[in-house]
């Protein structure tokens, strides 16, 4: 386990993603915690994995995510919760 | 919404469709043979029934996505038993005549398919870190704009296919009414699928069904290539 937080987590991908945010009209500081990246467009299939790449290569972690609901994938909120949960410093 | 596993129709016998090569039809021909001396009941029978036609619609993408044939296989096999994928077994609905079963296809509304492309990429994530296989991204990256997303109002075609020894019968307009109809009761009034270029009986027949073409998109570099094609109402 790491002492990475939800919010830690929260803060990189909304700036991650800030252009593709600001394309669909959301304000950066006021998306939900159970905003849909997929729904919304910000990410595609290839894009969740890349997200994750992505999240686990700038905090240098490494996240399990066989135990994960589907569902929770690409919820803001849920996916930042699970990674700050469930990662691991690399060794 | 998980969709009944499968229905039982009967087949007009007056209908040309989805020629395919003579030497492949016999061979089916022969294992279709054999398969209806038996009960086609459970998990092998299921199987042997769904995966062929499964995989041959799945393609020429499926075997060009996982590097081979043999592997694209192994794969669909995988995404075929995990309930909530877009492959799952308890998605298929299935023509058949008796116990034989002559195709089938699979459907799903953009929602849902949004729901099981979330649980097909955890899979897939998860497959990438028991392999370390980075082909499969680097081809993702290759395909990314190949197929057209679909909207949470579109009823969309994800899979169709005619088991070879069925096929010249009608069987697979018989499968593509179907899934107007299904749509239609479920209250979709747009339907979506993706078709490959060489597959040109399967195209005709679309056109025949009132579907248009509305894009064309092909991987880089290779001679893979498939139409968009809408129908509305």
């Amino acid at each position: 386990m790491t002492s990475l937080t939800q919010h830690q987590v929260r803060t990189f991908l909304v700036q991650h993603f800030s252009d593709s945010l600001r394309e669909a009209g959301i304000d950066l500081g006021e998306v939900e915690n159970d905003f849909d990246l997929l729904a919304h467009g910000v990410v595609d299939s290839l894009g969740i994995i890349e997200m994750i790449t992505a999240v686990e290569n700038y905090f240098g972690i490494t996240v399990d995510f066989e135990l994960m609901d589907p569902e929770q994938l690409a919820l803001l909120g849920s996916f930042c919760l699970f990674v700050a949960s469930n990662a691991t410093t690399r060794v | 919404m998980r969709l009944p596993a499968h229905s039982e129709s009967t087949v007009p016998a007056n209908a040309d469709f989805l020629n395919r090569p003579r030497e492949a039809a016999v061979a089916d021909r022969a294992a279709t043979t054999a398969a209806e001396a038996r009960p086609v009941e459970g998990l092998e029978g299921g199987i042997d029934d769904i995966l062929p036609w499964l995989h041959e619609s799945s393609n020429p993408y499926w075997d060009w996505l996982w590097g081979s044939p043999g592997q694209a296989w192994v794969q669909l096999t995988h995404w075929f038993e995990r309930p909530n994928s877009e492959l799952a077994r308890g998605r298929v609905r299935s023509l058949r005549r008796g116990r034989r079963v002559l195709g089938g296809y699979i459907a799903a509304s953009g929602q849902q398919l949004r729901s099981c492309r979330k649980a097909d990429v955890l899979a897939l994530m998860n497959y990438l870190r028991r392999t370390s296989d980075e082909s499969v991204v680097a081809r993702m990256h290759m395909s990314r704009s190949l197929f057209a997303s679909v909207a949470d109002n579109a009823f969309y075609l994800s899979r169709i296919g005619v088991a070879s020894a069925a096929r010249g019968r009608g069987a697979g307009r018989h499968l593509l009414d179907m899934f107007i109809r299904e749509g239609r009761s479920r209250g979709y009034a747009r339907f979506q699928l993706d078709v490959s270029e060489d597959k040109l009986s399967a195209f005709q027949l679309y056109l025949s069904a009132g579907f248009k073409s509305v894009g064309t998109s092909t991987i880089p570099g290779t001679s893979i290539r498939y139409h968009s094609m809408v129908r509305s109402s």
